[in-house]
Formats: C-alpha cells, structure tokens, sequence
C-alpha cells in the first residue's frame, strides 16, 4: 500500500518537474498532478478491496454472457 | 477539415508489416494454443483459416474509416461522428480496456516467467523490470517503436519457426487424417471466433494512422503480416497436434514450451529452450508496448495535451499493479481466456466499425437530403 503511494508520488513529482523546467503550460502540470492522484487513488482502492474485489472478475462478468452468446453449443 | 502533417509519418510499410506479424503471434503461440485446441480440436486449422479472413475484415472496416480522414486521430474527431455524449465515454472504456490488456499480458508473461525459468524470482522484481523496458519503449513513441521491430524480426520468427522444425522427428503424421474425419463444427466456430479477435488487434492501427507513410498502401502490409502469422501459428499449432494430439494438448498450459523442450537433436540444442524462448518473449514486449502506447496517446489526445510522454510512466506504473493486483490467483487469467476474452476483444475491435457505419449513414442522409 505504501509502495503504490511512493511509486506514483515519485512518478508525479519527477514529470511535474520535467514539465515545469521545460516551462509547460499550468494547465498541462495541472493535468499531469491530478492524473497521478487519481491513479493513485484507484490503485489503492483496488488494492485494498483486492480480496472481495477483483478488476479482472468484473470484466469477466460483463463480457462472459456476450461470449455465450457468441460462441456456439 | 484537419491539417497534413507530414513530420509524423515516418512508420513504413515494411515497419507495419514486420510489426504486425510479429505482434499477432505472440501471444497466439504462447499462450492461446490449448484454448483453441480445447474448443476446437483437430478442425482448428479450419479456425485458424477461417478466423484469419474475419480478422482481416473488421481491419479493413478500421481501414476504410481510417482512409476517411487520414490526417486525424480518432479520439480527436470522433464526436464529429457519433456525438460527444457516447464518443467520449467510449474512448475511456478503449483506453481502460487497452491498458486491461496491457497488464493481462504482462500477467500471462509474469507467470510464464516464474513458473519455467525464474521460480524464486518474486512477481513484482519481473513486472518492475519488464515495465522499466515497457516505459522506455512507450515513451519514446509509435515510431521507436515500430522501428525496432525491426531489430529482431528475423530472429524471432526464424526461433518461432524453428520450434516445430527441430521437433519434426518426433511428429506422428498418421494423425493428419483426422484433420478431415474429425468435424465439428461447432468448435470450429468457436475456435474462429477466437482467432479472428486476435486477428482483428489489427483494427487498432486507426490509433496510430498519421504516424504511417501513404496510409492508403497500409492494408497490403497487413495483409501480409495476417498471413505470415496465420502461417506461424498453423505450423507450430499442426506440430504440436502431431506430437501431443488434442487431448493432452488442451491439458497443457503452454503447449509451445513442452514442444521446445522435446527438441532431442543433439547435445548442442538440447538446452536451447531460454534461447528460442527469448526470441518470442521479445514479440511479447512489442505488444504489451503497442496496448500501453494506445491507452497512453488516447489519453492524451482526449485531455488534449500535445505529446503522450508525461503520461508513459504513469500508465507503465498502473499497468504493472493492475497486473499484480487485479486477479486473486494463477488461476483466473486461465479462465478468462477461456469465458471472456475473446467477447472483449471483439468488442473493441469493433468500436471503428461501429463509427464507420454511423458515418457512412450520415453521410448517405446527407446526400439523400441534397
């Protein structure tokens, strides 16, 4: 959990200040910050709820009754 | 009506094709045999065939839509086409669903990796260092990465090709009379299907269209790259049939690894398996990259920011733990391959088709009212 937190918030740092020393528009650092906090956010909560919860079983509920209806016998 | 940019059309034909062949085989080969064997048994070639030519078709769909505005990216102009009520949200489900496949690959590598060759290694060591490589290959873009397809593309089908070539002493060809006595029909739907959403990855090259020279020549270099990897997949797929049979084969996790290491020629070959398989890991990382690069750049052409390298990292690093995270055990990627993936597969591959449809009634009302 901690790691999660370190990767992207040393991710996020190192290209908002690549952005800002190459004098990129606020907008763009903007976009760039909230975009590590947001998958930031969704990692965590993923890896929190990990064990009730798992990304690839929902992809696996919405797309298996249209496999069904795809394949035949 | 957009603006020709010729400074980014530097990927060639030749590049495409050389990518593409390789891009289709990857994971076929690995990790998509006993599935296809399973369902459809000793009429897979009839899939393979069969699977191949749909493919091709919905890439052409994508093609013909792509030939439309060759000058744009979809993200960019496709709520001219449908609206920005459903364009947009479908452009984030394809860019989720990309970055999906990016780390279901890198999930399949992961445990293909730690299971053969690196048991002691933990999960996160190899996702960390693939994922270093994965970053560096989306950043520096479509191009760099087109072009080293390039590198090695020789040496990875050759070692692909190489595979069931090695082996061809211990073949049992009284099983080919089977290939014809065998039918069911079914399965060879099934199995179809499932090639064909392998196939119809190819439909994603709209993502990347003004980065290609002369986009118009572009479905010949795919049209070829289909077929050379349909003809690498059947081979090693034939091979494996006569050496295995469907039974075994559809127990087998990763039939190609079992085929390698019944390489008995002589003492110098005997343990070649890590070098022929090194080759193929290469054709992995192409299309992990590719599925990463496409989440990546429609991302950024969807907020609108002028190039996709403040985003590579970012998506590298949440590709790597939702490939870690998103599945409780070994066992679910299995499963998925076996109940979804092929349904979600299509259905992304059939998003160009769909804005094709909607722009060509547009634009048959439109001269209907004129």
């Amino acid at each position: 959990m901690i790691s999660i937190a370190v990767v992207f918030g040393m991710i996020g740092y190192i290209e908002w200040r690549s952005l800002q020393r190459s004098n990129r528009k606020q907008k763009t650092q903007r976009r760039v910050v909230i975009l590590s906090l947001l998958l930031m956010l969704g990692m965590e909560a993923m890896y929190i709820n990990r064990n009730h919860l798992s990304i690839g079983l929902i992809i696996d509920s919405l797309f298996d009754p249209i496999q069904r209806w795809i394949f035949i016998g | 009506m957009m603006k020709e940019d010729n400074s980014l059309r530097r990927i060639t034909r030749l590049q495409i094709y050389m990518f593409f062949t390789q891009f289709l085989f990857s994971t076929t080969v690995g990790f998509f045999i006993a599935p296809l064997v399973t369902t459809a048994g000793f009429m897979v070639w009839v899939s393979v065939l069969f699977g191949c030519a749909l493919g091709l078709f919905i890439t052409y769909l994508s093609y013909r839509l792509s030939m439309r505005r060759p000058n744009g990216f979809l993200e960019q102009y496709g709520h001219e086409i449908i609206g920005k009520w459903i364009h947009y949200p479908l452009i984030y489900i394809v860019i989720f669903i990309n970055l999906y496949l990016a780390a279901f690959i890198l999930r399949q590598f992961t445990d293909f990796i730690t299971q053969n060759f690196l048991p002691e290694t933990p999960d996160w060591a190899i996702n960390s260092l693939f994922g270093v490589c994965i970053a560096q290959g989306v950043r520096s873009g479509p191009v760099s990465l087109f072009r080293s397809a390039q590198g090695l593309f020789l040496l990875s089908i050759g070692s692909v090709i190489a595979f069931p070539l090695f082996a061809s002493k211990q073949l049992s060809f009284d099983k080919a009379i089977a290939f014809v006595t065998n039918l069911n029909m079914s399965g060879a739907w099934n199995g179809s299907m499932m090639f064909a959403s392998l196939w119809g990855e190819m439909s994603f090259i709209i993502y990347l269209i003004p980065y290609i020279k002369h986009p118009e020549k572009l479905m010949k270099s795919l049209r070829w790259a289909a077929y050379t990897a349909g003809v690498v997949t059947l081979v090693n797929i034939l091979a494996i049939l006569f050496l295995f049979g469907p039974e075994l084969t559809s127990n087998m996790s990763y039939p190609v690894l079992e085929l390698v290491r019944y390489i008995r020629v002589g003492s110098f070959l005997e343990n070649l398996d890590p070098l022929l398989v090194l080759f193929w890991l290469y054709t992995m990382y192409l299309k992990i990259a590719l599925f990463l690069l496409l989440s990546v750049m429609g991302l950024t052409h969807t907020i609108g920011l002028k190039d996709h390298k403040p985003f590579a990292n970012l998506m590298t690093a949440t590709m790597i733990f939702l490939s870690m995270y998103m599945f409780n055990d070994a066992a679910q990627p299995e499963q998925i391959m076996k109940t979804s993936i092929t349904a979600l597969l299509l259905f992304t591959c059939m998003i160009p088709a769909l804005y094709l449809l909607v722009d060509w009634l547009r634009s048959y009302r439109r001269k209907r009212i004129n």
